[in-house]
C-alpha cells in the first residue's frame, strides 16, 4: 500500500512540476483518460468524446484526452490527471476499476467517474454506472422481431455464460412483447475469438430460417456479420455501434450510450449534484442504450418501429414495462418480467438451486 | 437441416486439412512443429492488410504465404540452426505470431481487435456447372472457394511427394532414423530446414482462407487454436497425409453436426460442442494404444519428441 501511495506521489509530484498550468477558463475542466483501445477506436473511447463535446457546448466546460498506452499505465494517469486539479475525471472499462479506486483513496477531494463497470460502489468520491444491456437486448429484439420476413430470428451468443445469457433473456423478451408468436433461435459459439465459427453458427441459423442475428460474442461477432453480408440477412451488433462493419447488412447495433453517462456525470458537477459513492443504472429510460441509426443501416428499420420505441420508453418509465434481468431470475421460474411472459426453456434449468 | 451440413463439415475440415498438410510434412522429417497456429495467424492479416492495400487477391495469397514462410525460416533457424528446443521455439512463434500481428492490426491497420472494409475483395464461390444440380453431392463438392479444391488436392500431392518421390523418402529416414540419414551422407538439417519452410507453405494457404475466404475480416487470435486441431489429426493418423485428411474431415463434420443438433434435439449446447473434441481425444488414445503396441513390436520404432 505505501509503495503505491509513494508512486502515486512521485507520478503526482513529477506531473505539477511539469504540468503545464490549467488554462484559465471559467467553465469545468474535464479529464477523460481512454481505456486500452484509445482514441480512433470506433467503440467505447470515441463515443466518450462525443460526450465531452457535448458538454463543452451546454456548459463551457474544457476537456482533455488522456491516453495511457497499456492497462499498466491506468493508475500514474491517473494520479497525473488527479494532481493538476480537474472538476472531474472519468475513465472507462473494467480494467480501471481497481486503478481508479486506489488513485480516488489517495485524493479524497477529487471527482471521479467511471462509465460502465460493475454494481460496487469505488469510493466516497467516485460515481459509477452500469449499462442496462438487457434492456437494450429487449430493444433490438423488438425490432427484430417487427423486421423479421420469416418469423424466425436468431441469437448468437460467445460462451454460454450467465452475462450472456442477461442480453439473450431481454432480447427473448422484446421479440416476444412484439410478436408472441416469432420463434427464436439460441446459439453459443463458445468463443469468443472465432469469427469463422461465429459464421457457421450463423449460416445454421439462416438454414433454419433465422432473417435476423443478435451477435453479442466479441471477436466472433464479426463473423456473424460477416455471415449476413454473404447470406444477404441481417446481424445486430453490439456494445459500440457496428452498422459501418457491413452497410446494408447490420440492421442496427445495441449501443451502450457511453456518451449519455459521461455527460450526465459532467452535468452532475455542473449544477452541484454531484454525489460520490453512488452507482446509477442506465437502461432504455435513461437514455443509457440504444438501437443505433446512421447513415450505414438508414431504412433498413421501418419508420412505425422506431416510432414504436418511444412507447416502449414511457412504458418503462412509468413501470408498465420491467424487462427481467437474468440474474434475478429464479431456478425453475415459469414466468419473468411485467407484463410477465413465458421463461425460455433453456434459461428456466439454467440455474443450479 | 438438408444438406448444408455437409457444405459446412467441408469448409469447416478446409483451414485444418491445409495445416495439418504442413504439420504432416515436419511430422514426417522428426520435429513435432506446434508453431502452426503462429504461422497461420500471421498469413491470415498479411492477406488482409495486403488485399485490403492492393486489392488483389493474387497478390494477397503470395504475401500471405511468403509471410508464413518467413516465419517458419525464423522457428528453422531458432531450431535447427541454434538447436533450441522445438517445443519452447515454437511456444515463442505462436505468442510471437499473435502479439505481432494484434500490434500491426493497431499500428497499420488502426483497428483494435477486429478489421475488416468492403475494399476488401473475398474468394468467390465457385458453382460446379452439373455436379450443383445433384444433391448430396452438389453440396460436397459445389459451392467452395478455389482454395477448399486447392486444401484437398494438396493432400496427394503431399502423400506423393512423401511416399513416391527421392526426396520424400530421404525427408522419411531423416524423421525415423537421423544418425542413419547423416551416415549415407543426407544432408538432415538441410531436409528439415526444407520441411519447415512447406510447413510455413501450407500454413499460408491456412491463414488465407481463414481470413479472405471462411470470412473477409481479422480479428486478433483468430485461428482459435484450429493448428492444435490439426496437430491432433497428424498424431491419429501417425503422419500418413491420407488418414490426417480422413481426421480433419472427421472434426469437420463432428462439428457441423454438433453447431445444428442442439436445435434440433434440444440437448444442451455444451454437451454437444464436446463432440468434435470427445471424438479427437478418443483418436488420441486409440492411436497412444495402437502406438505403444507397435512399439512393443518393433522396438526399433521411436519418434524424437525433443
Amino acid at each position: 500500500m505505501f509503495k503505491v501511495g509513494l508512486k502515486i506521489a512521485i507520478a503526482a509530484f513529477s506531473m505539477l512540476a511539469l504540468a503545464p498550468v490549467a488554462p484559465a477558463f471559467a467553465g469545468l475542466k474535464i479529464a477523460m483518460v481512454t481505456s486500452e483501445s484509445g482514441l480512433g477506436d470506433r467503440s467505447f473511447n470515441d463515443m466518450m468524446v462525443e460526450g465531452m463535446k457535448k458538454a463543452e457546448k451546454d456548459f463551457g466546460a474544457t476537456y482533455v484526452v488522456i491516453q495511457p498506452r497499456a492497462v499498466s499505465e491506468f493508475q500514474s494517469a491517473l494520479a497525473r490527471a488527479a494532481g493538476q486539479g480537474f472538476d472531474i475525471i472519468i475513465g472507462s472499462s473494467f480494467d480501471m476499476i481497481a486503478p481508479m479506486k486506489a488513485v480516488a483513496a489517495a485524493f479524497p477531494k477529487q471527482k471521479f467517474g467511471l462509465v460502465d463497470v460493475g454494481p460496487d460502489p469505488l469510493g466516497p468520491n467516485v460515481v459509477s454506472t452500469v449499462t442496462k444491456d438487457w434492456e437494450g437486448s429487449f430493444l433490438v429484439g423488438y425490432i427484430a422481431a417487427k423486421t423479421t420476413k420469416t418469423g424466425t430470428i436468431g441469437f448468437v451468443g460467445g460462451k454460454d455464460i450467465p452475462i450472456i445469457h442477461r442480453f439473450f433473456v431481454g432480447y427473448y423478451y422484446g421479440a416476444k412483447m412484439a410478436k408472441p408468436d416469432v420463434k427464436v433461435i439460441e446459439t453459443y459459439t463458445g468463443s469468443f475469438n472465432d469469427p469463422a465459427g461465429g459464421k457457421e453458427f450463423t449460416l445454421s441459423n439462416v438454414g433454419q430460417g433465422a432473417d435476423i442475428n443478435f451477435a453479442v460474442a466479441g471477436a466472433t461477432s464479426a463473423g456473424v456479420i460477416d455471415a449476413a453480408k454473404s447470406s444477404k440477412t441481417f446481424a445486430i451488433g453490439v456494445d459500440s455501434n457496428q452498422n459501418y462493419m457491413a452497410p446494408g447488412s447490420v440492421l442496427t447495433s445495441m449501443v451502450k450510450r457511453v456518451d449519455t453517462q459521461a455527460y450526465d456525470m459532467i452535468k452532475s458537477v455542473s449544477d452541484g449534484t454531484f454525489k460520490g459513492g453512488v452507482v446509477k443504472y442506465y437502461g432504455l429510460a435513461e437514455n443509457g442504450v440504444a438501437a443505433a441509426m446512421d447513415q450505414y443501416n438508414k431504412g433498413l428499420i421501418a419508420d412505425n418501429v422506431l416510432a414504436d420505441v418511444d412507447g416502449l420508453k414511457a412504458k418503462m418509465l412509468a413501470g408498465a414495462i420491467v424487462v427481467p434481468n437474468y440474474f434475478d431470475l429464479k431456478p425453475g421460474q415459469k414466468e419473468m418480467g411485467t407484463p410477465p411472459m413465458a421463461t425460455p426453456p433453456s434459461v428456466m434449468n439454467a440455474k443450479a438451486p | 437441416m438438408d444438406f448444408d451440413i455437409l457444405n459446412s463439415a467441408v469448409r469447416i475440415a478446409t483451414p485444418l486439412i491445409f495445416a495439418a498438410m504442413g504439420g504432416v510434412v515436419t511430422y514426417q522429417a522428426g520435429m513435432l512443429n506446434i508453431a502452426l497456429d503462429g504461422f497461420m495467424i500471421v498469413a491470415a492479416f498479411t492477406a488482409i492488410a495486403t488485399a485490403y492495400l492492393t486489392g488483389s487477391l493474387t497478390i494477397a495469397l503470395i504475401g500471405a504465404i511468403v509471410a508464413s514462410v518467413l516465419l517458419a525460416a525464423l522457428m528453422a533457424v531458432f531450431n535447427i540452426r541454434l538447436r533450441a528446443n522445438i517445443f519452447i521455439a515454437g511456444t515463442a512463434i505462436i505468442f510471437l505470431g499473435n502479439s505481432l500481428t494484434a500490434l500491426l492490426l493497431k499500428g497499420v491497420l488502426g483497428q483494435d481487435g477486429v478489421f475488416t472494409s468492403d475494399r476488401i475483395p473475398n474468394f468467390p464461390v465457385i458453382r460446379v456447372p452439373v455436379v450443383d444440380g445433384i444433391p448430396v453431392l452438389g453440396a460436397l463438392l459445389s459451392g467452395h472457394t478455389i482454395l477448399v479444391y486447392v486444401a484437398y488436392l494438396s493432400v496427394p500431392l503431399v502423400a506423393w511427394s512423401l511416399y513416391r518421390t527421392r526426396w520424400g523418402l530421404r525427408l522419411r529416414v531423416v524423421g525415423e532414423a537421423p544418425e542413419a540419414a547423416a551416415a549415407v551422407g543426407i544432408d538432415v538439417d538441410k531436409i528439415k530446414f526444407q520441411a519447415m519452410l512447406i510447413s510455413g507453405l501450407f500454413c499460408g494457404f491456412a491463414g488465407a482462407y481463414l481470413s479472405l475466404a471462411y470470412v473477409t475480416l481479422f480479428a486478433r487470435e483468430m485461428t482459435a487454436e484450429r493448428g492444435l486441431i490439426a496437430l491432433a489429426a497428424i498424431f491419429f493418423a501417425r503422419g500418413n497425409p491420407y488418414r490426417t485428411a480422413l481426421v480433419a474431415v472427421l472434426f469437420g463434420g463432428a462439428t457441423a453436426l454438433s453447431v445444428r443438433l442442439p436445435q434440433v434435439t434440444g440437448l444442451a449446447p455444451q454437451l454437444l460442442q464436446l463432440i468434435p473434441y470427445v471424438v479427437t481425444v478418443l483418436a488420441l488414445v486409440i492411436v497412444g494404444w495402437r502406438t505403444t503396441r507397435a512399439r512393443n513390436r518393433y522396438g526399433a520404432w521411436r519418434f524424437d519428441l525433443g
